[in-house]
């Protein structure tokens, strides 16, 4: 037989869809079919090629897998080292935990953690390095769906007759691969054939991640949402919709979300807990630690507009004779976020209020000084059943960052942040505009 | 949708470790199946659209009550297709384009995306002629009456959101009274009615058959499986709601049947018996003042009218989204024009290409609407078979696929809808 192949230009950079359909020719030069899809393990940064799919027939067509250590050369066509009576052409497989290029990626949907949204794909770009073949880029563009259907050649000159520098021959749409989180599911573990590294949606603002959850469909918001961890998980849920939260834990495990609600700060634990059943409530306060379940419960019973309802029970309240030392060394303890911690409060053995001091007061301090020295003149408080008005106009009246709440009895129950009231006023103002539409 | 969030207890399912204990009552069902509902009976009424009245006119003026019988496999046909894709919409949460473009990939979604631009296109001009038609029969000037149906249009689907939206076309929907009103002022022959129906007659002459494949093909056509596939997944229905989207579709497919066979009543006791031939819905309505009066045609008339406007909305909106989704391009009334523009550039098109054509004077519209059943003709087949392989692949619809008496009925149903649209396809072609 004569040889068939020949010697082409050889490229760095190709597509997928350049790469399906080449003529495979075994080292006699045979035709033994045509190439189907490419499966790539994702062990480096790139999902690298490891085994060739090719198919032969048009209507019963039979597949053969070819490990990549068999490819001689890949340009105009791909050359095998090995002969074509060696093949065993069979029925598809259904893939495991192999990602491959044609069912897994192209045209399926896939997150860019980059612009943090959902895009489908039109196309790979793949890098070559000797044989080697790597997904260097996702292809989101217009051109890629050209060049899918074939007629990239032809706009492509049309183009060029009327506007020679025209952004759409200029700039690709490309992804690069380390901002694409694919989501398929592996069929035997039911989780993601790309792991979610740390660092993939670690830089993604909760908020965002939200979004692109939302942009999901039902299968692929809970694959992805199981795959993140425990901390952005809590993230997510704590400020979702109702209706996505609500999807997203059905069918959870009651001791993981014990455990996700254990990381919440308690204000948004309880009106995460709001939204449950009272059964499924008790159930989780049986599990979450004591102190902790006490205080969500006690949070529970406020109505969710008042200032018991909005506030959170993390805060730093000292005896009024504890040393600026200790104080410190608490605020450096505890966990809390910033509005949390600037200001610290003074308490009685009773915990009726005192007053109240800030951090910087604190730092300027003596540290052998008792607190009360520090505290300040006058203290604006709420009561648990003022409303939010009530609690936003104090707030802007003494420009404070948080406020303490106190019962009847002047004993501390939790305190306002700013954060929590924003977001009703915003809530507020959002539903007024609306409703003016 | 308030009502889920009034629901203290959210979730039940198989494998949920949290589960709805509560019994529903008969009246809390009832709401929910009032959220629910939508897709299902908005898609079946779009489809008595100018293009339908016509179809149904036509039969009831021609061939009396001879046809009634068709309707009930018809219905049949309808509830067991628009189902399926109700199921596929709940479970993959996916559009059909969605589907198809991951399934089957670009090249066959990207054609049938433009064969149905094509079919959508030419009934959308459909529509703008029922407008129109119902403008001259009133005597107020195409000329005014089409631009401010234009506008209408574009500022309804923009302007509001999905749920206002949905609102507005269920309230649509009521305003099909009309056509039942105008068939009781006709006095229609019950016994003789009831007779038709049980009593198939198929008479083997050609404008008969011709009749009965206009009648299958307008109430089935490609456009529905994409809108309503669509409006399930992006009203979000769960899966434990599903039966109730299945109320709604078979609500809706009876809704659709039981407008038409009044239709179909009005002008066979008018006009069948006084022998008076016709072309268009609107020789139906002026043929009926002399006969049944004017009530009748003004009531005929405003039923157009509702229909005409009523599709006219939908089906450029639903062209566009299918198209985007098909394509991955961004989508959604929510978007704005910068995040969206193939969307709106093809929302747009769709309107000012059909509001253009029937404002030109002497554009001939025949040709234009055989272009457009042509292409249906051609789509229908592609879209039912692909909807019967995704129906059925265990790893789009898990344990929700096809039971075996669905699948051989639904696989009777395709063929003969393929067979039909095949034959419907020669007979225009000839």
């Amino acid at each position: 037989m004569a040889q068939v192949y020949s010697e082409g230009k050889s490229f760095i950079f190709t597509f997928f869809s350049k790469v399906v359909g080449l003529d495979v020719v075994d080292d006699n030069g045979n035709l033994v079919g045509r190439v189907y899809d490419i499966l790539a393990v994702t062990t480096e940064v790139y999902p690298k090629a490891f085994e060739l799919l090719i198919n032969q027939g048009f209507f019963n067509p039979r597949y053969a897998y070819i490990s990549w250590f068999s490819i001689a050369e890949i340009n105009q066509q791909v050359r095998l080292k090995i002969n074509g009576k060696n093949l065993k052409f069979t029925k598809l497989k259904e893939l495991k935990a192999e990602i491959s290029l044609r069912r897994d990626i192209l045209d399926q949907q896939v997150v860019d953690t980059f612009n943090r949204r959902v895009v489908r794909v039109n196309d790979l770009h793949l890098l070559k390095v000797g044989t080697d073949l790597m997904v260097a880029h996702i292809d989101i563009g217009m051109r890629g769906l050209m060049r899918r259907l074939n007629f990239d050649k032809f706009i492509d000159f049309v183009i060029s007759i009327f506007v020679r520098e025209s952004p759409y021959l200029k700039k690709e749409n490309f992804i690069s691969w380390k901002n694409v989180q694919i989501l398929s599911v592996n069929p035997a573990s039911h989780s993601l054939k790309v792991g979610v590294p740390a660092h993939q949606f670690s830089n993604i603002h909760p908020a965002d991640l939200q979004e692109i959850i939302k942009d999901l469909d039902p299968k692929e918001k809970l694959t992805l949402f199981k795959a993140l961890d425990l901390e952005t998980k809590s993230k997510v849920l704590a400020d979702i919709d109702i209706e996505t939260q609500k999807f997203l834990i059905h069918g959870m495990d009651i001791q993981e979300l014990a455990k996700i609600i254990a990381t919440m700060p308690s204000d948004e634990a309880t009106d995460f807990l709001f939204q449950l059943s009272k059964e499924t409530v008790n159930q989780l306060l049986n599990i979450i630690e004591t102190s902790r379940a006490k205080k969500l419960s006690t949070l529970l019973g406020y109505a969710s507009d008042t200032a018991g309802g909005l506030m959170t029970a993390e805060y730093i309240a000292v005896p009024e004779t504890t040393l600026v030392s200790d104080v410190l060394k608490k605020v450096i303890e505890s966990n809390l976020t910033s509005e949390a911690i600037y200001y610290i409060y003074i308490v009685d053995e009773k915990n009726h209020f005192v007053g109240r001091t800030t951090l910087k007061r604190v730092l300027a301090a003596n540290s052998n000084e008792p607190v009360n020295k520090t505290a300040l003149p006058k203290s604006a408080v709420v009561h648990l059943d003022d409303n939010v008005k009530e609690v936003a106009f104090l707030m802007e009246k003494y420009r404070l960052f948080a406020l303490p709440v106190i019962d009847n009895e002047r004993v501390l129950q939790g305190i306002i942040t700013i954060d929590d009231i924003l977001e009703q006023l915003l809530a507020l103002v959002w539903r007024r505009w609306r409703h003016k539409r | 949708m308030m009502i889920f969030l009034n629901n203290s207890l959210p979730w039940s399912g198989e494998d949920g470790v949290i589960k709805d204990k509560m019994k529903r009552t008969i009246g809390k069902r009832f709401l929910i199946f009032l959220a629910i509902m939508g897709p299902g009976i908005i898609t079946a009424n779009v489809d008595n659209d100018a293009g339908g009245i016509t179809t149904y006119s036509i039969c009831g003026a021609h061939f009396g009550y001879a046809m009634l019988w068709l309707f009930i496999p018809i219905l049949i046909a309808l509830i067991i297709i628009q189902e399926m894709n109700s199921r596929m919409g709940v479970i993959t949460g996916k559009g059909l384009a969605d589907l198809m473009r991951e399934e089957f990939g670009l090249k066959i979604t990207f054609y049938s995306m433009l064969v149905l631009f094509v079919a959508n296109l030419g009934n959308t001009i459909a529509e703008f002629a029922g407008i129109a038609a119902v403008a001259e029969l009133s005597g107020v000037p195409r000329i005014i009456v089409i631009p401010i149906c234009a506008i209408f249009v574009w500022w309804l689907v923009l302007k509001g959101t999905y749920a206002t939206v949905e609102k507005i076309f269920l309230g649509a929907c009521l305003f099909y009274i009309a056509y039942i009103l105008s068939g009781l002022i006709a006095r229609p022959d019950w016994q003789n009615i009831g007779y038709h129906f049980i009593k198939p007659e198929i008479k083997f002459n050609k404008p008969y058959l011709f009749m009965m494949i206009g009648l299958v093909g307008t109430t089935i056509a490609p456009w529905m499986q994409f809108y309503q596939q669509a409006s399930v997944a992006e009203k979000g229905i769960k899966l434990r709601h599903y039966k109730y989207a299945r109320w709604d579709t078979i609500i809706g497919g009876f809704v659709v049947n039981i407008i038409a066979i009044f239709i179909v009543i009005t002008c066979a006791e008018t006009l069948f018996k006084n022998g008076i031939h016709i072309e268009t819905a609107k020789d139906a309505a002026l043929a009926l003042k002399p006969i049944a009066g004017r009530y009748c045609f003004v009531l005929f008339s405003f039923g157009l009218l509702n229909a005409s406007l009523f599709a006219a909305s939908i089906l450029p909106i639903s062209t566009a989204y299918t198209i985007c989704e098909a394509m991955g391009w961004e989508n959604g009334i929510n978007k704005s024009l910068r995040d969206a523009p193939h969307f709106y550039a093809l929302y747009a098109t769709m309107i000012i290409i059909s509001g253009a054509i029937i404002l030109l004077p002497n554009v001939p519209l025949i040709p234009v609407m055989l272009i457009s059943q042509v292409a249906n003709g051609i789509l229908l087949p592609f879209v039912l078979i692909i909807m019967l392989t995704l129906v059925n692949n265990k790893k789009i619809m898990g344990s929700h696929t096809n039971s075996t008496v669905n699948n051989i009925i639904s696989i009777l149903v395709v063929v003969f809808m393929v067979l039909l649209s095949i034959f419907y396809l020669f007979t225009i072609i000839k």
